[in-house]
């Protein structure tokens, strides 16, 4: 087992581990007997049931509640920052919708030196929000990436390289088209957003993995930025009745031109739906779908050589589409001294996958994430 | 991983998840009228009523909605709770008997047009007048719900409480808008 990986993986659960007991300990405190209400009871309220809220509490409770990861808009006047840490562990090679085993890859493709046989990647994803008016909300999104891959030769030796660095910046309108964000009930959301090439598309690690030999540029998938400029069209559902909120989500990226390494990666069609449920104020779990497909890369970087040496380095290999099935919650502070702060958490698993491989399936993913709006 | 291929398994999983979650609830209020109707309860803890303005220990104290009433079930979680000795009770009103029986009284946006007419006749009762009309504190209303930054706060007439000979807390006027006639 490669030490880096351990440390990634323990890394990222720490993490998500701190978070759920900064959470817990916030609750504890909020049910301190507050204003000589019995306020053990609030966690046991009747859904609908804010009678247990003491004053200053009801003064600092939101009445549009986000519920998912993914769309929301604010309304006038409103500012959100958030952090989102993203976790995805791939391990498995598949071919088409079928697992393949290393072994196939080299019989298969003589040209290829190693097979990849896991990846990791971490994203630290940091957005902030404003909405001028109802109708408007406005985003810019900007991640730092780290990755890493596991490499298996012929002679059946394994070695890892690392890549990290800024993503590609993107900024988004949404424009509630029907609908009313104050009202709740059914909205639909215009996206409207473009992508800048702030990414480096030159990540370089040592040859082999190895200290002592020279630095050698990484495949296409570990690269963090595109080197393109994008669009990034979008339409957006929400609905809410009662503790019940869903919505469904589709954003293109539609990429532009060729960057400087003479190559496009293709264009991302991604889809999501949801549906989620309020058991009481501060708790909401939720179930999400999400489809993604996504293209090849056109032109080729030279880089890899005329004859690419890993089928990551090619690019007629990099196309895929994969549904992912999440379950997560959403948890808002309603009091203490994390009033106002909303956490959410959800992990998830591939019940679908297509991949134009050999590539690297899924395995899981989980994502946590942290939002203050004020 | 270990479980890789069986993606089908999976599949099922997620289906039986979803078919277990808990089917709609016959619940339609929204949250804006939740967090109002909590505000009304704790109101009754924030103000003081004249002790011979009240109805005698151990009956009721009351919450009327006059006009279309915009709670839905949002004021149900109210009733039968104990304040100050008493049994909270909540109910549409609309004589001007019952509008007198009530100790705070929350007027519906939908008796915009009446409002002059329906403070003038309130004028000497000790009740809190509560509304979410812009302006209505201005006009002679004691509470007004406001918007806020997705938020619900409200505005207070000190005065108009005062000239009524209810005492409003500091620690709810600490965080009210305060606005005067
Ligand atoms: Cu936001």
């Amino acid at each position: 087992m490669n030490k880096r990986y351990c440390k990634n993986t323990v890394r990222g659960l720490r993490l998500a581990f701190v978070l759920c007991g900064l959470l817990s300990l916030s609750m504890m405190e909020s049910r301190a007997p507050a204003m000589g209400m019995d306020m053990d009871m609030a966690p046991f309220m009747k859904p609908g049931d804010l009678t247990g809220l003491s004053l200053q509490e009801l003064y600092n409770l939101d009445i549009v509640q986000m519920n998912v990861l993914g769309a929301h808009t604010h309304p006038a006047g409103e500012f959100m920052v958030g952090y989102q840490f993203m976790y995805m562990d791939m391990e498995g090679i598949r071919s088409g919708g079928h697992a393949i085993s290393p072994a196939e890859v080299f019989a298969q493709n003589p040209s290829f030196a190693f097979a990849h046989t896991r990846m990791e990647m971490e994203e630290h994803m940091f957005d902030v929000m404003y909405a001028p008016s109802d109708r408007l909300t406005l985003m810019a999104m900007l991640s730092y990436k780290q990755m890493s891959m596991v490499h298996l030769t012929r002679a059946n030796t394994t070695f890892s390289q690392h890549g990290d660095g800024i993503n590609d910046l993107q900024v988004m309108g949404m424009y509630t088209l029907l609908g009313d964000i104050r009202k709740g009930g059914n909205r639909l959301v215009l996206d409207g957003g473009m992508s800048f090439p702030t990414g480096s598309i030159d990540v370089r690690d040592h040859r082999l993995g190895d200290p002592s030999q020279p630095l050698q540029k990484l495949e296409y998938p570990m690269q963090p930025g595109s080197g393109t400029y994008a669009l990034l069209p979008g339409l957006t559902y929400l609905g809410d009745a009662g503790r019940w909120a869903w919505g469904a989500q589709t954003i293109e990226t539609i990429r532009l031109g060729r960057n400087s390494s003479s190559y496009r990666l293709g264009n991302e069609y991604l889809g999501s739906a949801w549906g989620a449920y309020g058991v009481c104020e501060w708790f909401a779990p939720y179930m999400r779908l999400e489809g993604k497909v996504w293209g090849n890369v056109h032109g080729a970087d030279p880089a890899y050589g005329a004859v690419p040496a890993t089928a990551e380095a090619r690019p007629d290999k990099q196309a895929g589409q994969r549904v992912n099935a999440l379950f997560g919650f959403d948890v808002y502070v309603p009091k203490g001294i994390m009033m106002g702060n909303r956490f959410t958490i959800e992990g998830g698993f591939p019940i679908y996958e297509h991949l134009t491989g050999p590539q690297l399936g899924l395995s899981w993913t989980i994502n946590v994430g942290w939002t203050y709006a004020f | 991983m270990r479980f890789k291929g069986i993606l089908w398994l999976r599949a099922i999983a997620a289906l039986l998840v979803l078919w277990a979650a808990p089917g709609p609830a016959a619940f339609a209020g929204t949250r804006e009228y939740e967090i109002k109707a909590a505000y009304l309860y704790n109101f009754l803890n924030y103000i003081e009523w004249p002790e011979q303005s009240l109805p005698p220990a151990g009956s009721n104290i009351t919450i009327g909605v006059v006009g279309e009433n915009p709670f839905g079930p949002a004021l149900d979680p109210l009733k039968g709770k104990q304040v100050k000795g008493r049994t909270l009770t909540v109910k549409e009103v609309s004589s001007a008997e019952d509008l007198k029986g009530c100790q705070i009284l929350f007027i519906s946006a939908s008796e915009k047009e009446r409002l002059p007419q329906l403070l003038e006749s309130l004028k000497d009762a000790k009740i809190v007048t509560v509304s979410e009309i812009d302006g209505f504190a201005q006009r002679g209303g004691i509470i007004n719900f406001i918007y806020e930054r997705n938020r619900v706060r409200f505005e207070i007439n000190q005065d108009a409480a005062r000239s009524k000979g209810l005492t409003i807390s500091s620690d709810l006027l600490k965080l009210a808008r305060v606005v005067k006639s």
